[in-house]
């Protein structure tokens, strides 16, 4: 259950500075509340309460898009030294996901060979928008390329695009949240970044949104749009008349992505052990944005989960992880 | 049974034909479906009017568009005993007229539920907004049938970029999914225990996501609904998804093996209902739709 190897792919940073910088233009808060304190050593002792080996720390929303380019990529630097002062701290205990200045190519491009080249940051996280512009818009086979060439570990998690209000405030979270991963990997696929860049790797938040139960769909409609049969006036007509052969033959794009467990439930498992097994789950606790008791309940599920084997859990909650990031591994060896 | 199965009443289309062209509707016989039906071994399909529904200009023009369409349906049940169901369709958002429609197609008709888009002109129906439409829904243990619309779709409605058009497209079903998570948060299980509801396309993203939507039940606005939250820790219930195991779940597009495998760990058999989505389908695809759907369920 508490792993002491186990790895987590979701575990939120919130650089001091960010909350300065972001202060300073009015912004104070994400997920409808106000940024934690987070400090490397405070929240290390709340990893060994939780059971947690590695964190593998990830920006989360608001993200670092604001101002202009040169106010993003500034922030996006900073954080990044932030995450890699902790990881130096720790190396063993910390590994980091790379913040860049999506949606400004260049700038990311720079940031993104300065994470990895000199800060040697063990990944790449995205949200799955900044603004206006989806991750996967097309218009970025600069940047993908890069990733590509890199053999990159992405991850994606959600922006609350979508803002509720009233009664309704609690939907943004429950279900637009998981609906963003989603759209952004349909961008991805849509706009053919996925079949493109084969070499990178994607791991999405929160069990993947509703994306393995929607893959079939996906594929079916960018087939039928394909041949023109879907628009205003044809609705699902071309849709259901694609053969589920032709799907298949396409579900192999999406052999690369990983999906993490920052999201409890027996469906959700059963969904995602039915499209991999274990070989693409990934632990997750979503620090510190759920609670101790949240990441308790969502490593019992693991635990309890009857069609996993005891091999499929130590794939789930670090031996996946290791093979991603040779990096981390060789630092947890030390 | 073909719990997912589309049809075009006569003064429907001629209706449509005259005043929204573009629609573009099929023409539809009876007879079309029953020989569907035999084909496949199937005994009875329940009729349902498809989206955009009947809600084109105004009050006056929806209620009497709902009021003929569904006397049509009413006489098609009648001429062939026991081969079709019927959904009444409503001129939602008309709320008073929705209600009497409701009346009428439940009493006098003998219908045998009713249909409820997802949205209608961007307007979702709301337990707190609507509450005279549910009460009567309630009152009358109506079977409703929940299945998507969307904008995009109706002619004049918002095109955006083949992007968005595409995005919303593929989001389609999840209008359902969408619906059912602000039931939840309007607490309308709680309020109107007597409706049953049809889940239209295995309630998409529903039973995946269960746990996390589940988290709409227990929060009044920004506010946590401790005293409920509590309780439900104690009692080991979870809320969501009981909610969802009252309802019935049809399986038209959701027979992957991976949506299945999340919804068969959710939702009893007895739960899940064959569809087809003839009329959109071709007829080859209805048939796989239909006999997949069957395979997976008792129903």
């Amino acid at each position: 259950m508490h792993h002491p190897l186990s790895i987590d792919f979701q575990h939120h940073v919130i650089p001091p500075d960010y909350v300065k910088q972001l202060a300073s233009i009015g912004i104070n808060g994400s997920h409808g509340f106000p940024f934690p304190a987070w400090d490397a050593e405070k929240n290390l002792r709340k990893m060994n309460k939780l059971g947690i080996g590695t964190a593998l720390l990830s920006m989360s929303t608001p993200g670092v898009y604001f101002e202009s380019a040169g106010f993003a990529s500034e922030l996006a630097r900073r954080s990044n030294e932030f995450m890699k002062n902790t990881v130096d701290a720790y190396p063993d205990r910390y590994g980091a996901f790379a913040c860049l200045p999506f949606p400004a190519q260049e700038e990311s491009l720079t940031e993104l060979e300065y994470a990895l080249d000199v800060l040697k940051l063990d990944g790449v996280g995205f949200l799955s928008s900044a603004g206006d512009t989806d991750f996967g818009a097309p218009g970025y086979d600069e940047l993908f390329s890069e990733l590509n060439r890199r053999k990159a570990v992405v991850f994606i998690h959600p922006e609350d695009r979508v803002k509720q209000e009233d009664i309704y405030v609690i939907l943004t979270m429950c279900y637009h949240r998981p609906l963003e991963t989603v759209r952004s990997v349909f961008a991805l696929f849509r706009n053919g970044y996925l079949e493109k860049y084969p070499d990178i790797t994607y791991v999405l938040a929160h069990g993947g949104g509703g994306l393995p139960v929607l893959q079939r769909r996906m594929i079916a409609f960018c087939l039928a749009a394909e041949r023109g049969e879907t628009g205003t006036e044809k609705k699902d007509r071309g849709l259901a008349d694609i053969d589920g052969s032709e799907i298949d033959r396409k579900m192999h794009l999406f052999d690369n992505i990983y999906y993490d467990t920052a999201q409890r439930g027996g469906p959700l498992l059963n969904g995602l052990y039915e499209l991999c097994g274990s070989s693409r789950i990934v632990f997750g606790s979503d620090s510190p944005y759920q609670s101790g008791m949240e990441v308790q309940m969502v490593n019992k599920g693991i635990a309890a989960f009857e069609k996993f084997s005891d091999d499929d859990r130590e794939k789930i909650l670090y031996k996946n992880a290791l093979v991603l990031f040779p990096g981390l591994a060789e630092r947890r060896r030390k | 049974m073909d719990f997912h199965h589309h049809f075009v009443p006569r003064v429907y289309r001629e209706w449509c034909s005259v005043n929204v062209p573009s629609l573009m509707l099929p023409a539809w016989k009876p007879e079309q479906s029953l020989a569907f039906l035999e084909e496949n071994g199937i005994e009875c399909a329940w009729l349902s009017l498809t989206a955009p529904g009947v809600y084109f200009s105004s009050q006056k023009q929806a209620r009497e568009l709902a009021r003929v369409s569904n006397e049509e349906a009413a006489g098609i049940k009648q001429q062939y005993p026991g081969r079709f169901k019927v959904f009444g369709v409503l001129p939602f958002p008309d709320i008073q007229g929705s209600i009497d429609e409701i009346t009428y197609c439940l009493g006098p008709l003998q219908m045998d539920g009713i249909l409820l888009f997802s949205n209608t002109e961007g307007v979702y129906p709301s337990a707190v907004q609507h509450r005279g439409l549910f009460e009567e829904l309630n009152r009358r243990n109506a079977f409703v049938f929940l299945h998507p619309a969307m904008d995009v779709y109706k002619p004049g409605g918002q095109q955006g970029d083949i992007q968005d058009v595409l995005s919303a497209a593929f989001a389609y079903p999840f209008d359902v999914s969408y619906l059912f998570c602000r039931f939840l948060a309007e607490d309308l299980f709680e309020d109107y225990k007597n409706i049953r509801f049809l889940l239209a396309h295995g309630a998409a993203v529903v039973p995946f996501l269960i746990d996390r939507i589940s988290k709409a039940a227990y929060a009044k606005g920004i506010k946590p609904r401790m005293g409920r939250i509590l309780f439900d820790l104690m009692t080991k219930r979870n809320r969501g998804l009981e909610y969802l195991k009252r309802c019935s779940v049809d399986l038209t597009g959701c027979s992957g093996p991976v949506s299945m495998a999340a919804l068969k760990s959710c939702v009893p058999d007895e739960n899940l209902a064959a569809g087809s989505n003839f009329l959109w389908a071709g007829n080859s695809a209805a048939e796989r739709e239909l006999r997949a759907g069957l395979e997976n369920c008792s129903a």
